[in-house]
């Protein structure tokens, strides 16, 4: 892991623009100075092998064409004029998941979080954010190694929370509430950090985002200073993680050196001192492995502060002659009374619930029974009936009650929904499996395979449903396959999931 | 709510590494939101957060710990300067915010209820709860 992160460092800073200093043009403004690439079909040709790794990631994409329109025309807005080749064809995708965080694709596909798109105030701060992402596509700044390393991440983080939902399946209420709660911690700091974990650019390749898509912001109208905004709140996001993640990582240093028993609630407790326990094996294992990933992949990115005051340079040497002007509210925003606005909002509004319920199945001190039931109920009706990251919780929820009719029942709305996610297909294939129907869990793997790009991500469930049926040919079958993906975390499981690992 | 934050900024540790804690002594004699110092070479002063540029101070004559009086939704903050209220752009300035902005209170309450409530986390947490549950 260290190796690949160093290799990835590395081939970064050979491939920084070198024409720009600290990722700046050393004089005048970037867009000026723009040379896209003649023709971008290369990358356009590994969309479909981005969202689907994109797809499996998370809860998958929020299923909103409203949503999504939106943020593409402000995107079109900002790419107006710019003789950008037929073959750059960007869009804006919203993934499910409550990261305040923005990413691109080389194909230049943006997608944006549905907690960042909480978090903005107005749509200046979003058109920032989509300029930003944007340029990195335009500039090429991916490696081109880049789905691979995409996939590692996303094979990394999907075993270690498939590990820890196996233990929580294995203990099940024997394994006592401490266990229980410590594994449902666990799983949904695994999940967080499968969320958003990926390939990084380097600070200099941040910096040239940031100079064009300030560039682009400021020519088709947007308020700079709502960049200025932005960086505020990822500076503030960066400073709650630093201290919560040198806490843990410290505690989790401690713990392997230290020898002795391990307390998991003794990390938790350094990151929140409402946790305490000692818990299982297994939940230390996700936990450590979330708290090296965290750790290794902070090294190289740029800190918001130092990105603001390279930005504000910027701004003051080459738009002072800009006048301030009055940002344009989302659609959600207080007062919006459009049919699109109401819509959007209502549709934030629901995985807010949603939220506010995931956050009460993982720490029951953070609401009440009778507010996670109502905030259930409602993110579980129209418009979000059929979301993924509605209906997981809403299993979430429901199967921790003991309630499985109803936990199934979630599933499978989101199964027949528009964007089912890969977590949505493991749990139904674990409940499957749990009734020894085989046939049932294949069928769904396939359906998955097709979904989601033929993922590695699907591998040791595809294996260990082969395996659980009798079909150990087919099972060892696949390990070749697993093992061409070389990537060693990934043949484990594999091989695991045949029963001889 | 709080360890909710936590657990999100955990993650976004990931993706945005540290950043250097506001010194704790900057400007102890003004409390509240403050403009500590000039940030570039030079700063604009405006009459309004959309207005025009009335004067330019260099940075060694920008005075250092105003406090903030409005802030706009462009971001842009009101200080007084030699008795005259006057807005800067942030960028201009180095500053601290230390209470929260007003809370976004979005309209997401449900079918032509007009109740607001906020979104799940530290921008809204001020705003009304919706009847008959909780936020």
């Amino acid at each position: 892991m260290k190796n690949l992160v160093g290799s990835a460092v590395a081939a970064l800073c050979l491939l920084a623009t070198p024409a720009f200093a600290n990722g700046y043009p050393s004089s005048g403004r970037a867009i000026d100075q723009l040379h896209p690439a003649a023709d971008y079909s290369d990358v356009s040709a590994g969309r479909p092998l981005a969202l689907g790794i994109m797809r499996a990631r998370a809860n998958g994409f929020v299923p909103s064409p409203l949503m999504q329109a939106y943020a593409n025309g402000v995107l079109q807005k900002l790419l107006r004029g710019i003789a950008l080749p037929a073959s750059f064809q960007p869009q804006v995708r919203v993934l499910a998941s409550p990261e305040f965080t923005a990413l691109c694709t080389p194909d230049g596909t943006i997608i944006v979080t549905i907690g960042l798109l909480e978090q903005l105030d107005n749509e200046d701060e979003l058109a920032f954010v989509l300029g930003h992402e944007v340029s990195h596509a335009i500039y090429r700044h991916h490696e081109k190694d880049w789905a691979k390393k995409a996939q590692y991440f996303a094979v990394v983080n999907g075993a270690a929370v498939q590990g820890v939902a196996d233990a929580m399946i294995a203990t099940g209420a024997a394994g006592g509430s401490d266990v229980a709660r410590g594994l449902d911690v666990a799983i949904h700091l695994s999940r967080l950090s499968a969320n958003v974990l990926g390939p990084q650019m380097s600070q200099n390749q941040e910096d040239a985002a940031d100079a064009l898509g300030f560039d682009l912001m400021v020519r088709a109208g947007y308020d700079g200073e709502a960049a200025t905004a932005v960086m505020d709140k990822l500076a503030q996001q960066e400073a709650e993680a630093a201290a919560a993640a040198r806490a843990a990582h410290d505690a989790a240093k401690a713990n392997k050196h230290g020898g002795g028993g391990f307390s998991l609630g003794n990390v938790m407790g350094a990151v929140n001192n409402a946790m305490s326990g000692n818990w299982t094996d297994v939940a230390i294992f996700a936990f450590d492995t979330y708290v090296d990933n965290m750790s290794e992949e902070a090294v190289a990115h740029h800190p918001a502060p130092e990105r603001l005051k390279l930005l504000s340079n910027y701004a003051f040497k080459q738009y002072r002659d800009t006048p301030p002007t009055a940002p344009t509210p989302l659609p959600w925003a207080e007062g919006n009374r459009t049919k699109d606005g109401m819509a959007m909002t209502a549709m934030l509004a629901h995985y807010a619930a949603a939220e506010n319920a995931a956050a009460y199945i993982a720490d029951s001190s953070q609401g009440t029974p009778d507010s996670a039931r109502s905030e259930v109920t409602r993110s579980s009706t129209a418009p979000t009936s059929d979301h993924a990251y509605t209906q997981y919780v809403a299993y979430e929820y429901y199967d921790k009650n003991g309630n499985k009719q109803q936990s199934e029942a979630a599933l499978m709305r989101a199964a027949n929904g528009p964007e089912a996610s890969w977590e949505i297909y493991s749990r139904l294939i674990d409940l499957h499996m749990a009734r020894n129907d085989f046939a049932g869990a294949l069928k769904l793997m396939d359906q998955a395979v097709v979904k989601f790009e033929d993922s590695p991500v699907l591998l040791p469930k595809h294996i260990q449903i082969l395996a659980a049926s009798g079909d150990t040919g087919g099972a060892q079958a696949l390990l070749p396959k697993c093992k061409s993906y070389k990537i060693d975390e990934l043949y484990d499981a594999c091989k695991k999931a045949a029963g001889s690992g | 709510m709080k360890r909710n934050v936590l657990l999100y900024a955990l993650a976004g540790a990931i993706v945005f590494s540290a950043a250097p804690a506001l010194a704790a002594d900057d400007c102890p004699n003004v409390t509240g939101n403050a403009v500590l110092s000039a940030r570039t070479p030079e700063v604009d002063l405006y009459d309004g957060p959309t207005g025009k540029r009335i004067k330019t101070l260099d940075d060694s004559k920008f005075p250092k710990c105003l406090a903030v009086t409005q802030q706009a939704p462009n971001m842009m903050l009101q200080v007084t300067i030699d008795g005259q209220p006057v807005w800067v752009p942030p960028h201009m300035v180095n500053y601290r915010l230390l209470s929260k902005k007003p809370a976004i209170c979005r309209n997401l309450a449900m079918g032509g209820d007009s109740t607001k409530v906020g979104a799940t986390r530290s921008l809204n947490e001020d705003c009304p709860k919706p009847k008959g549950g909780s936020q």
